[in-house]
């Protein structure tokens, strides 16, 4: 009989082990070493430890022997029948010839495996959480502004930036989590405060119980930062683009204060932050957009970060294999949804129920593709549940070596620890684990977790296999019973005859053994306690009269257990899920399109050149532009599109859009926030892409939005449907930068009480001189030798040099004419020119100065009333204003409209009865002028982009829509695919919904949908808190 | 030289500058004469065509609408003879579910008058609100929307709705019919966690049932009250529905979801009410049910998203042709106060799935029958009301939709509006220039 599960060590009772050790001969003479060694031992102890012992000293030599292990050094390497000998916390010998040293406590381990221990990077263990300093006055919540913190110190302005918390100066063991962590196989975990832009430094600790100084294994060991706000109470940053810009500006200004002994600042954040930056760069993401949002920061400012991912890195791995980035990966797994009601499943996206689907594929899936990474269990709601969902990564495609190695060396790794943690071997900390056989496989039990060479017993001594039957007398008496179970529990049922069983209780403790039964017809029960040595159970108790009687059970034969054969696991085939999308949306591609070469036949073309609209022409298309435009062009190969009867326009261009972009629109919080970027926030995975293309939009600016006189820089894109963010941005675009007036900027409207300046637009005007004149000063330093060197750079200056310079162009949001009147003038004083007013409703009352200026104007075409500043709009205004010379385009600022530019484009002909040529250019060339792209986009004709929409009718009439759009001469959607993909998406929600319902469990969602943000001029919240 | 520049000033003075004084158009008196307007395609509004026609009104009403061929009375001298060859004459059409004149200006409160404190608002009554005056009035007719439906915004039971006719005085000159529906907004069976900038997660509302039950038991005691004519004590929110049991009084009920249009019909047939749906944006997925339970829906713009990412893109333009090919009951409507002057491009927007008539009958005569006035007005039709527009182009589509004459109950309204009068007064200052 094979004692299984068996373990010597309890959790505080160390002595139990000793007693039982006694048993061994050879363990009797190693306690004979610890008792005569006892003095010495006392010695060394406390030469080692600051801290006074109370009373008598309790020394231990901490020096142990497993024998008979198999010992898994690591992912790849296994000793089998080997030794291994820990002292003092560290392994000190280790091998299959090593012999028990005499003096360490000996463990038989009777083939059971020893791992590792396991290694999180990314908790908050022993820390508390940060409390809001000013609640209620915090993120999307807050009820006033706050422009500087409040923080008492020589800190930052900013309490975004807590660089200087250190996490190894506020942990203290925490001995509920810490026993969650050891259930699930961890010795360490990195801790930090998971709060702010920058978190401050995170501290290695052990999972061990007892003082911090002895769980404490390192103080500064990373650096962790993120796009979260966290508990600041400060308004900036508001937006994504808010937060990329602060920690921009914080490696400016953190370089800066290294550079130069001028500074006139003390900064104790600055200093905080120059001291991380030694370290491990840790930066936690939403998404994997994120990872290469915060790559652009770490390319620029020669950074590398290890990323906390979020789990959806599956759908972009090829990219982020490209970036060389290392994650630490989740392992929340999310639940199948509960669908039981055809209308409750619209409640659930394709989208959502393709990431359940792949969630668990993505560990495997990184893994293929060589990326490096670790796991951490944050997150997962019961230690038990770290297990099943490393199995569930296991079965879909994660090879288990590689799974080990996610816990241990991976981790080890990254914090520059493999000296010391990540595998068994002779030298590192004593942390390892003790299983009852393959660490993830189902059924192995961790019994055991010694961190730093203190144990901690898991699961504690388990029934040994005591399957059979007996025969049992007690006193006079003969029965028989079964003893029946598995690993954990045994079943015990007496015989009455050869049908007839009734249940007994029974229970052994370590040798102990107690049965319990009644028959039906006796007084009472028998009591019976006893030993069991071997096959025979001894001891003495009462008969159902209450006589004291001896009794005796002899095992006699084995139980026949029906063995369930194991049903063979479904290799993991990565052919049978969702393919990955690109976005990963519906509509998405499966595969990236490629340009192709085609010949348009048969059009109307509005070329938007001297050649006017063409009729019955071709378009030859080929490596992404137009070639060639004439009647019966003839190109072999090409595939051909006859558009007989139809109109083909150049790609519709929206020169005010606020898609893709990804949380916030406005960073608002301040008066001037030149500093942030659209173009560091562009979001490709945003179905409005794909419905405007299909609408014949091809080219956006995205704009920052209008809550301050100057807002953020602008991002061109392409509806590059399926790319990377960066991917979608035009190629070479001029730089634009959108400025606001009127109620936006004066926060008029939004109902709160605004304290940010400016209040009048008086005050607008002086926003403007101001920054002006500083970018001025700014430049003087710049270019003085003597100043150039020992000035800050500063982000929000730079930009506004660059418009001073006319290397950036303005979109500025307007809508009455004295404030229109007014930046010319500003503009002019300082020598340059405003580009483009959007919105521009009081344009008409202005338009020969605008003309004069040289500013173009980017309208609505009929809306008002919507506010005070727009009563007196017209819809007239395009034709007014292009009456006068100025460039005009329409745009939309609204998803939805986006996707009817040529309709508003046909209100200019409706009101003011533009002829249909030039109304047409309203949302086609004009906007590409405005923008500056001309040269590429917004005409037919050789050399140009090759952007085309092929309209059913008419393209200025409400009866067309769009049939065809190409863009760099891809055909990105048709009719056609759409009707497909539709299809295609039905089969494959039905799948899915299929497979969620044959998956078993209780553990399922409710059916449920996330909304989408969909954004406008004056969409002001915070965004970023958590 | 100097003659031209001063002509042109007295011509800009002149034309110019009375016109900006008067920027709000004032209504048109009683129809004095008989009119013919000859020679047009009608459009009646039932789907018909009628080409080289011509119609009759007189003292308000049409009195004849035929060929030009067929019917020579136009010829007589009594008739003021309107020459619409090539052109288009359409009957006036019908907004419905607006706050037209109940909203001036969309970002200040202190103009509006469509919410109510408290949510059971089942006697509030917005014709007295309305404001015939506004000056987004005339800039909405202008595009030929010539009646109004003026609803009441939000809460459970926002308040009473009336019909106006857009050219009016005052508001008891504008009433077509009053508080001829009461509104009620059914609950979401979704409910969403989060907010608008950070939106969680939509699942089924938890309190949908108990919602639902509060409307019940506020209806049911209102229906148990309506019983007796004369109280003790009045109830004015009971009497507001008073009339809705009585027949004589619709009940709008505001739903989006499929589920909930049906709870909404099915809860509603318990008190004998057929209501009529308003926005209803799935209705399209129960054709059936709402055909079944002879359901009229009002439904929401065609310009809008579609509901999920999965959906057809184009799915809010073909909702309508859905309900038509189904038969379902239904009129297009567009939210909104100066939107209204896009309504017909709501339809126009539907034509693309189907015939362009059946397109125009949706913000015409389906509207007019939803609204139990059809025998008054909705179509170019012997015995209605003359309120029809001509215009020379199509007016479904925004390239020639230019109306050039229009006419509410034979008078010939003004078509003038501010927006028109800044135009006028900026075209002339750059000619100046």
């Amino acid at each position: 009989m094979v004692l299984k599960g068996f373990s010597p060590f309890l959790k505080d009772t160390r002595i139990k082990s000793v007693v039982l050790a006694l048993q061994s001969f050879r363990m009797r003479q190693s306690l004979l070493l610890i008792l005569t060694s006892l003095f010495l031992i006392h010695l060394v102890h406390a030469q080692n430890t600051t801290f006074p012992v109370q009373g008598i000293p309790d020394p231990r030599l901490d020096w142990y022997a497993f024998t008979h292990a198999n010992i898994h050094v690591n992912g790849n390497q296994t000793l089998r029948d080997a030794t291994l000998v820990i002292r003092e916390g560290r392994i000190t010998a280790m091998g299959t010839q090593v012999q028990p040293p005499l003096g360490a406590v000996v463990i038989d381990l009777q083939g059971r495996s020893i791992y590792p221990a396991f290694i999180d990077l990314s908790t908050d263990y022993g820390l508390t959480a940060a409390e809001e300093d000013s609640p209620g006055r915090r993120g999307s919540r807050r009820d006033s502004d706050m422009w500087i913190s409040e923080r008492p110190g020589a800190y930052a302005w900013n309490d975004a930036l807590k660089c200087d918390f250190s996490a190894g100066a506020a942990f203290q063991p925490d001995s509920k989590r810490g026993e969650d962590f050891r259930k699930a196989g961890f010795a360490w975990v990195l801790t930090h405060r998971q709060d702010g832009l920058s978190r401050g430094t995170s501290a290695l600790v052990n999972l061990s119980e007892g003082e911090a100084g002895q769980a404490l294994i390192r103080e500064k060991v990373g650096h962790h930062l993120s796009f979260k706000k966290g508990t600041s109470p400060m308004s900036y940053p508001g937006s994504l683009m808010g937060c990329i810009a602060l920690l921009r500006q914080t490696y400016l200004d953190g370089e800066w204060l290294q550079r130069t002994s001028s500074a006139q600042e003390r900064n104790l954040t600055l200093q905080a932050w120059n001291n991380a930056l030694k370290l491990p760069q840790f930066f936690e993401v939403r998404d994997w957009q994120e990872v290469l949002r915060a790559q652009k920061i770490a390319r620029e400012f020669d950074q590398t970060y290890i990323y906390r991912g979020a789990g959806d890195e599956y759908r972009r791995i090829d990219e982020l294999k490209r970036i060389k980035a290392s994650f630490i990966l989740p392992l929340t797994f999310p639940e199948a949804y509960q669908i039981d009601d055809p209308y409750d499943a619209l409640q659930v996206s394709l989208e959502d129920m393709m990431h359940w689907e792949w969630a668990p594929a993505n560990p495997g899936a990184l893994a293929r593709a060589g990326i490096p990474f670790a796991f951490t269990m944050e997150g997962l709601k019961k230690p038990e549940d770290f297990f099943s969902a490393i199995r569930k990564a296991i079965d879909n495609g994660l090879d288990e070596a590689r799974a080990l190695e996610a816990l241990t060396q991976v981790p080890a790794s990254m914090i520059g620890m493999s000296h010391e943690l990540g595998s068994v071997e002779v030298g590192k900390r004593a942390s390892f684990l003790i299983t009852s056989g393959p660490i993830f496989e189902e059924g192995t039990i961790l019994f055991e977790n010694w961190i730093d060479g203190k144990p901690f017993v898991l699961q504690a001594a388990d029934e040994p296999d005591l399957d059979g039957k007996y025969d049992l007398t007690v006193g006079s008496a003969s029965f028989r019973f079964e003893v029946r179970g598995g690993e954990k529990k045994n079943t015990y049922q007496l015989f009455l005859n050869d049908t007839t069983r009734v249940d007994m209780k029974g229970k052994w403790d370590r040798g102990r053994v107690d049965l319990q039964f009644q028959l039906s017809d006796s007084p009472g029960a028998y009591l019976l306690s006893g030993y069991q040595q071997d096959k025979v159970w001894n001891g003495r108790g009462t008969d159902d009269s209450g006589n004291w009687v001896a009794w005796r059970a002899v095992f006699q034969d084995t139980t026949q257990t029906k063995s369930k054969p194991d049903k063979p696991k479904e290799p993991f085939d990565l052919a049978s899920l969702s393919p990955i999308r690109y976005p990963f949306l519906p509509y998405g591609w499966t595969e990236q399109p490629q340009q192709g070469t085609w010949l348009i036949k048969n059009a109307t073309i509005w070329t938007n050149t001297e050649e006017g609209i063409l009729q019955g022409s071709d378009i030859f298309i080929r490596d992404g532009k137009v070639k060639k435009i004439g009647q019966n062009l003839n190109v072999p190969k090409a595939q051909i599109l006859d558009a007989g009867g139809k109109h083909v326009t150049p790609g519709m261009i929206d020169e005010h859009s606020h898609i893709a972009i990804s949380r916030g629109v406005n960073e608002c919080t301040q008066e001037n926030t030149a500093e942030v970027r659209i173009g560091d926030v562009v979001n490709s995975e945003d179905i409005n892409i794909y419905r405007q293309l299909a609408s014949g939009v091809t080219t956006s600016q995205l704009l920052h939005g209008s809550c301050n006189p100057v807002g953020g820089q602008s991002a061109i894109i392409k509806l590059r449907w399926g790319s990377t963010p960066e991917q979608m941005k035009l190629e070479d675009a001029p730089g634009f930068i959108k400025f606001a007036l009127g109620e936006n900027v004066k926060r008029s409207n939004g109902g709160r009480n605004n304290t940010r300046y400016p209040n009048t637009r008086m005050g607008v005007e002086q926003v403007y001189v101001n920054a002006f004149q500083r970018a001025r000063e700014y430049a003087q330093l710049k270019e003085n030798p003597a100043t150039a060197n020992r000035m800050r750079r500063d982000l929000e200056l730079e930009t506004m040099l660059e418009i001073l310079n006319q290397e950036r162009f303005i979109t500025c949001h307007s809508y009455i004419q004295s404030e229109i009147n007014m930046l010319m003038h500003v503009a002019e004083s300082f020598g340059f020119r405003v580009n483009t007013f959007t919105h521009i409703l009081e344009g008409y009352k202005v338009a020969d100065k605008m003309a004069r200026h040289g500013a173009g104007g980017s309208s609505f075409s009929d809306w008002w009333a919507y506010k005070f500043e727009v009563y007196d709009a017209i819809p007239y205004n395009g034709a007014l204003m292009h009456g006068e010379g100025v460039v005009t385009a329409f745009n939309s600022d609204d998803a939805e409209m986006a996707r009817r530019l040529n309709q508003e484009a046909a209100k200019a002909v409706r009101y003011g009865g533009v002829s249909e040529e030039e109304a047409l250019k309203f949302v086609t060339l004009n906007p590409a002028k405005l923008l500056h792209i001309d040269d590429r986009v917004g005409s037919i004709k050789p050399g140009m982009d090759a952007d085309l929409v092929v309209w059913s009718d008419h393209p200025l009439s409400i009866y067309a829509h769009a049939e065809v759009t190409f863009l760099d001469g891809i055909k990105m959607v048709d009719e056609e695919m759409g009707r497909l993909a539709r299809q295609e998406i039905q089969k494959e929600r039905q799948r899915l919904i299929n497979k969620m319902k044959a998956e078993g469990g209780k553990n399922k969602r409710p059916p449920g949908r996330r909304g989408q943000r969909l954004y406008h001029c004056d969409s002001d919240f915070d965004e970023i808190s958590e | 030289m100097r003659h031209i520049m001063t002509l042109k000033y007295l011509l800009f003075t002149l034309l110019v500058l009375p016109a900006t004084l008067l920027a709000q158009p004032a209504p048109a008196p009683p129809q004095q004469e008989p009119i013919a307007i000859i020679g047009a395609t009608l459009h009646i509004g039932n789907g018909q065509v009628m080409e080289n026609s011509v119609i009759l009104f007189e003292g308000g009403k049409i009195i004849a609408v035929d060929l030009m061929t067929r019917n020579s009375e136009w010829q007589k001298d009594r008739y003021r003879q309107i020459r619409a060859e090539g052109q288009h004459v359409y009957p006036g059409l019908i907004a419905l579910n607006t706050t037209l004149g109940l909203n001036e200006i969309g970002a200040i409160p202190a103009t509006h008058d469509m919410n109510e404190f408290g949510s059971d608002n089942s006697n509030a009554r917005t014709i007295v609100a309305y404001d015939a005056d506004s000056r987004v009035i005339p800039t909405v007719r202008t595009n030929g929307v010539l009646m109004a439906q003026i609803v009441p915004g939000s809460g459970r039971w926002p308040g009473l709705s009336s019909v106006v006719q857009l050219d009016a005085w005052n508001w008891e000159d504008a009433a077509y019919a009053t508080d001829e529906g009461v509104f009620l907004q059914w609950p979401s069976p979704y409910a969403r966690s989060g907010w608008w900038a950070e939106p969680g997660v939509s699942t089924r509302n938890k309190d949908y049932q108990k919602q639902i039950d509060e409307i019940d038991v506020f209806v049911r005691e209102a229906a148990a009250y309506g019983q007796i004519a004369i109280v003790e004590e009045k109830n004015l929110r009971f009497e507001g529905l008073r009339p809705v049991f009585s027949g004589n009084r619709h009940l709008y009920i505001e739903a989006g979801d499929a589920l909930a249009i049906q709870d909404a019909v099915l809860w509603a047939a318990q008190y004998q009410i057929k209501p009529i749906i308003v926005g209803a944006r799935d209705s399209w997925m129960i054709t059936e049910f709402l055909k079944e339970h002879q359901i009229s829906v009002v439904l929401s713009e065609t310009h809008r998203l579609p509901t999920h990412p999965e959906d057809d893109i184009l799915l809010p333009f073909k909702t309508p042709s859905l309900l038509a090919e189904a038969g379902v009951s239904y009129a297009l409507a567009v939210d909104g106060f100066w939107q209204q002057r896009n309504l017909a491009y709501q339809a126009g927007q539907a034509a693309g799935w189907m015939p362009k008539e059946e397109a125009l009958k949706a913000i015409t005569l389906s509207p007019a029958r939803i609204l139990g006035l059809d025998d008054r007005i909705g179509s170019l039709e012997e015995g209605k009301d003359a309120t029809l527009f001509i215009c020379p182009g199509d007016v479904l589509d925004m390239r020639s939709s230019e109306v050039t004459q229009a006419f509410i109950q034979g008078r010939e309204i003004d078509l003038n509006n501010k927006q028109k009068e800044l135009y006028r007064m900026y075209k002339e200052k750059y000619a100046r220039d």
